[in-house]
């Protein structure tokens, strides 16, 4: 599954001084939210803080993958911020997450998300592709990145 | 009252394009399952894993009579199978990943079958309600 005709550059994004893992999950939240018709962002926001609670989506190379699944999402919709600082997704054994991707999909179709998590997987394991985002200055050249990143595994 | 016997599904053949098959795949390398498992999915191939052990673990550990040629065996102790029912098209991807992503020493035996017909199989995965995903790929 390519990952660039999901990409949006108003959802790319560089996020500055947020402070613990839920106003993180609020802004992804919020930005996705102008691209879910009808959904609420309560119940968006209370379906990442749940899948959260289960089992955190963050990784030991300073990932996370926070997601949503609703029945009323008709569409796929990623955020992907850039944390500055990172913050903690609350694994002692992870570092403070400072790459995310908030995923937004259709509780219906549970393959077709799994397939779009497997491909971010693949860009985060690409050699060299998380130094490469970390290095980017903002969300423009963040999007650009993901897009050259995404290009290279087909 | 004997209840009216429900008619049992037909089969679905194979016609049209592109092709069903069963792909297999022979994982030697436990550690990297999980990367193959990663593309696999990303490419829309789900499957069956199945735990395995080599012909040569086996002669190693559970006939004596070949134990005492253990130095020349291989090391490798296990594998998985990965059994894919999934479309020609798919594989082709599949195998470019492996050839493009996955070092020649590590990467899996990989063959596949065709399939004939198939019953059963409803998940949304499934070749038969194969529905291109988003970018296609």
């Amino acid at each position: 599954m390519r990952l660039e005709p999901l990409l949006k550059p108003e959802l790319v994004l560089v996020l500055e001084g947020l402070s613990d893992k839920e106003s993180v999950l609020h802004a992804l939240a919020n930005a996705a939210l102008g691209s879910l018709n009808g959904v609420d962002q309560t119940a968006l926001e209370r379906e990442l803080a749940e899948r959260e609670r289960r089992y955190p989506t963050s990784t030991p190379d300073g990932v996370a993958f926070p997601h949503a699944m609703l029945p009323g999402i008709q569409n796929t919709v990623v955020v992907a911020a850039l944390l500055r600082p990172g913050v903690s997704f609350g694994v002692e054994s992870h570092p403070a997450a400072d790459i995310v991707f908030g995923t937004f999909g259709c509780s219906e179709k549970p393959f077709g998300h799994v397939r779009l998590l497997a491909r971010l997987a693949r860009i985060a394991r690409g050699p060299g592709a998380l130094d490469r985002l970390r290095a980017v200055g903002d969300g423009a050249a963040l999007f650009k990145q993901l897009v050259d990143e995404d290009r290279l595994h087909g | 009252m004997a209840e009216a016997a429900t008619p049992a599904p037909e089969p679905v053949a194979n016609v049209g394009s592109p092709k069903r098959v069963l792909m297999v795949l022979i994982v030697g390398n436990a550690g990297l399952l999980d990367d193959i498992l990663t593309g696999l999915l990303d490419m829309g191939a789900p499957g069956t894993v199945v735990e395995a052990r080599g012909l040569m673990s086996l002669l190693r550990e559970e006939m004596p009579i070949f134990s005492g040629l253990a130095a020349m065996l291989p090391e490798t102790s296990g594998s998985r199978v990965v059994l894919s029912f999934t479309t020609s098209d798919v594989v082709e991807q599949v195998f470019v990943f492996l050839t493009n992503e996955i070092e020649q020493k590590n990467r899996p035996i990989a063959f596949t079958l065709p399939v004939d017909a198939v019953l059963g199989d409803q998940s949304e995965a499934s070749p038969a309600a194969a529905e291109p995903g988003p970018g296609g790929g």
